[in-house]
């Protein structure tokens, strides 16, 4: 056992869940410091709920759980100093707020009047001071949700695990609560695992991303070095990134048509089977070069925009590319600007990709 | 690092989709099992067991039990108990159909209030039923003085102990039935599809016949089985407003124990009515099995009700009315007979309650005194007991051992009260259990009647609540049994208290068992009424009226109460 692993304040060690004939998480293996904040980022059905519930100790599993190096794997959830958030708050319809709150405090034996200071404390601390008497069905989804936040933390759990706490909010709510959660980690100084399906979420929360697929963690890095190479296909298309081409006629199918790339490019990358590129990096303009392919560092092909979706401050552009030898389809390639600097439907444009831009992408 | 272990899929990984999340501590699971198993087996399985094996062994032995079967008098019970109950449920279905069409379909004022009116009789004891039929259709009766006047008659008519007073009791009884099941899927029923069939050409009556009556048959026949069985196994209202020879096998088990002393002949009438029961049931599910469709069933936001127009004021005007008569006036009128002295209406015959009486040994007050205690008993116990089974039942759900579990809670209320208590007779006053002598026999016998109505409220009211509650518990450090104690019972509170309630106002109300098993010297407030209406005099009459009256409002305020608190209920989670 190395020196990183005895430091860690959660140590999950080859755990493995299974349903039935479904092994819903395949022997993982994650380790979580004190006050770091790890995401569990995939699609539904990952495995990713039950890799939390064996945490928490709600699920029966293999492998070992240990918490600052203690085995706790034999132990029911009550024994685990856990603190637990559920997507819809599951918050106690017969307590109000107040008590919902003070419930862990009250489990492990507080006075009546520190528990009381305490919930004051941490009703504050999630923007909800005064409403302690409040019954919890009064309550608006936001309110919910910071009161299940609140009755996690209130007993200083050393690990502190969320489940989708904030995709049952509306978007604005849940970007509001997503700029608070950092503030609310950081006064807790446990060790965070939070789960979600929202890439933008995992990103703007994480120190670091454990991105999973079919019960195996697949991706485990900081959100800066997963966005600037996803690595893998599976990751590059979970995180958001449209522009992913196979780089040879034999490697492309629906999802990934043929795009030819000068040898250049391909040599430097090491000859993937799938290139991407992040749809931020990629320029339009709509003065049409004269050459359709330069070599300034950059590939450049013409086209035409054949959709515009807009996302709050920017917008997406998608140019399918004239003039590309292809048996596979028409190859769109997506850019994202701000607003105002980029083309309308149907513009002739210029498509330029730097050569630096490029990232090898395994086929998963 | 240890290099990690090969990934196997093999069976070291515990399966999670068995394990129960929802842990009871050892000793209430055992409990939860243990105490209802014990309460059934020696209080139903044992006598209604030995009921059956008597009457088998009558037959094995060739003896008794087969000449009571081929008997012309055991055929001609069957055939009045199953075409009496064919005539009572197509009496109340007519009566009941317009009332579901009212509440669920028009928008009149006094809707709720009419709803809740047409509930009443159906929470009301068979006793209390009877009486108000004596009192309308009996000699002294206002309402048969006013029809004797319109034709001219000498003496007004007397339809007490007639076949029309046991099937208009009836059709009383029953119509909530009809209206609250009928009505409840009527008015889920997505208006569009009327609006439609109408757009399409299809004339109001046209409409009504090829959608609105073929979405409600379900409802229609649920409502009609229930009918059937209560009528089936009609005991009190029978043997109080039937002809003396009029029998139904609840009856005729009752004459046969009480009166003829001949207990072989019981037992094979009780085992007969078990068997009738069983198949009426088995019928019922097979029947309900193509019922469980929701077609045509709508949320909130499509709720049909319509203010009335034109000739639907008519149908409105003639529905009130009709259930005015069929359920008011005999309310009305017992409270009217409980009034009516020779000199006028006074509160006489109340006061006459309290003086001592050779027909019952004691003063009728005693009587209201020893219901409310056993009623007492009986919902405590039956709320223990049926709480007890409601957790194992929803704890095995998905198992056959669950289901079986849930079925034999259930019987007590097939078997029929008179069954059960002729059974208590039989079995419960001989050594190992003596408790002839004991005053827990009653309330016992009432709480085994109650229990299923308990279980029926109770295991909803668990699987309703969120697992995820109890695991949100567990993590914040709740021991299973701090689980169950924060969160399981104080959410069940509410549901207990309800389930209660109905426990107590079933058990105030019993008279199948209790009138078997009651000592003569603490009769319930049923059986002092049954006594009562038994002898001759007006002052047997009258009290007999106002002993009801207690009755009807006693059990009307616990039944509005615990409603209340069921609606409350609903509105909080």
């Amino acid at each position: 056992m190395t020196g990183s692993e005895v430091a860690a304040r959660l140590a999950v060690e080859d755990v493995a869940v299974r349903y039935g004939a479904v092994l819903a998480v395949d022997h993982v293996d994650l380790a979580v410091a004190p006050g770091e904040v790890v995401a569990l980022l995939g699609p539904s059905g990952c495995g990713k709920s039950s890799l939390l519930a064996a945490i928490a100790g709600l699920v029966p599993h293999a492998g070992r759980v240990l918490v600052d190096g203690q085995d706790v794997s034999r132990r029911r959830p009550d024994q685990r100093d856990t603190g637990l958030m559920f997507q819809d708050g599951a918050l106690f319809p017969h307590l109000d707020v107040g008590d919902n709150v003070g419930f862990g405090l009250r489990m492990r034996g507080w006075a009546p009047d520190r528990r009381r200071a305490r919930i004051d404390e941490v009703l504050e601390l999630v923007g909800l001071a005064g409403l302690g008497d409040r019954r919890v069905d009064a309550l608006s989804g936001g309110q919910a949700q910071r009161v299940a936040l609140a009755r996690a933390i209130a007993p200083q759990p050393r690990l502190l695990l969320l489940d989708e706490p904030l995709s049952s909010l509306d978007r604005r709510l849940r970007d509001r609560l997503l700029a608070e959660l950092p503030e609310v980690f950081a006064a807790v100084d446990a060790a965070v695992v939070h789960v979600t399906h929202d890439q933008d979420e995992a990103l703007a929360v994480a120190d670091r991303v454990a991105v999973m697929d079919a019960g195996r963690i697949v991706r485990l890095d900081p959100p800066g070095a997963l966005w600037d190479d996803p690595r893998t296909a599976f990751v590059a298309r979970f995180l958001g990134w449209h522009d992913v081409f196979a780089t040879t006629r034999a490697d492309a199918d629906d999802d990934h048509p043929h795009l030819p790339l000068d040898e250049r490019i391909l040599a430097t990358l090491g000859h993937p089977a799938l290139v991407g590129v992040d749809a931020a990096r990629v320029e339009v303009d709509t003065d049409l070069p004269t050459t359709p392919r330069a070599t300034d560092g950059a590939t450049s092909w013409t086209g035409h925009v054949v959709a515009r979706h807009f996302a709050g401050d920017h917008v997406a552009v998608d140019v399918a590319l004239d003039e590309v030898e292809t048996g596979t389809g028409p190859i769109v390639v997506r850019a994202t600007g701000p607003i105002h600097a980029m083309p309308a439907d149907d513009d002739a444009v210029a498509v330029r990709v730097p050569d630096e831009a490029w990232r090898a992408l395994a086929v998963d | 690092m240890t290099t990690p272990a090969a990934p196997s899929h093999g069976s070291d990984v515990p399966d999670a989709a068995r394990a129960i999340t929802r842990t009871l501590p050892t000793g209430w699971r055992v409990a939860t099992v243990a105490v209802p198993a014990v309460f059934f087996a020696v209080l139903f399985v044992w006598p209604v067991g030995t009921i059956i094996a008597t009457g088998l062994t009558e037959a094995g032995a060739g003896g008794d039990a087969l000449d009571v079967l081929l008997a012309p008098t055991t055929r001609r019970v069957l055939w009045f108990s199953t075409w009496q109950a064919v005539l009572s449920t197509v009496l109340t279905l007519a009566v009941g159909l317009p009332g579901a069409w009212l509440v669920a379909r028009v928008d009149v004022p006094g809707r709720t209030l009419f709803r809740a009116a047409v509930t009443v009789p159906f929470v009301l004891p068979t006793v209390v039923v009877a009486s108000a039929f004596t009192g309308l259709l009996g000699s002294g009766s206002p309402v048969m003085a006013w029809i004797a006047g319109l034709f001219g008659l000498d003496a007004p008519p007397r339809l007490t102990q007639t076949l029309a007073a046991v099937l208009l009791a009836h059709v009383f009884f029953n119509v909530a039935v009809v209206v609250r099941t009928v009505g409840g899927r009527w008015s889920n029923l997505d208006p569009r599809l009327v609006r439609a069939a109408r757009s399409l050409g299809a004339s109001p009556w046209q409409a009504f016949r090829t959608v609105t009556l073929p979405l409600l048959r379900p409802a229609i026949t649920a409502a009609s089985a229930i009918t059937f069985l209560f009528t089936f196994t009609s005991f009190g209202i029978v043997l109080i407003l039937g002809a003396p020879g009029m029998a139904t096998l609840e009856v005729a088990i009752y004459r046969a124990t009480a009166q003829l002393l001949d207990l072989p002949q019981a037992s094979t009438l009780a085992l007969l009515q078990v068997v009738a029961v069983a198949a009426a049931l088995l019928v019922n599910a097979r029947l309900g099995r193509d019922r469980a469709g929701s077609s045509g069933i709508t949320t909130a936001a499509h709720r049909g009700l319509q203010r009335p127009r034109g000739l639907q004021w008519a149908g409105v005007g003639a529905t009130v009315l009709l259930m005015a008569v069929v359920i008011g006036l005999p309310i009305a009128v017992l409270v009217e007979r409980s009034l009516a002295t020779a000199d006028g209406h006074s509160l006489a015959w109340y006061r006459a309650l309290a003086d001592t009486d050779s027909v019952l040994a004691v003063a009728p007050w005693e009587a209201v005194r020893t219901s409310l205690v056993f009623a007492v008993a009986a919902a405590a116990v039956a709320t223990v007991v049926g709480g007890a089974a409601a957790v194992a039942i929803t704890r095995r759900r998905r198992s056959t051992w669950g289901r079986a579990f849930d079925l034999l809670l259930m019987l007590p209320l097939g078997v029929s009260a008179v069954t059960v208590g002729f059974g208590f007779l039989i079995t419960l006053d001989t050594p190992p259990l003596d408790l002839r002598a004991s005053p827990i026999l009653v309330p016992l016998a009432q709480a085994l009647v109650a229990i299923p109505f308990v279980v029926r409220i109770l295991v909803p009211a668990l699987e309703a609540i969120d697992d995820r509650l109890r695991q949100a518990a567990a993590v914040l450090g709740a021991s299973p049994t701090g689980t169950w104690r924060h969160v399981d019972l104080p959410i069940l509170f509410r549901s207990a208290t309800v389930a209660a309630g109905f426990a107590f106002a079933i058990s105030l109300g019993e008279f199948g068992a209790t009138v078997f098993i009651a000592r003569a010297t603490s009769p319930t407030i049923p059986v002092a009424i049954y006594r009562l209406l038994g002898q001759p005099g007006a002052i047997n009459l009258g009290r007999a009226m106002a002993m009801s009256c207690i009755l009807m409002v006693v059990t009307i305020v616990v039944v509005a109460a615990v409603d209340r608190l069921r609606v409350a209920d609903l509105g909080a989670f």
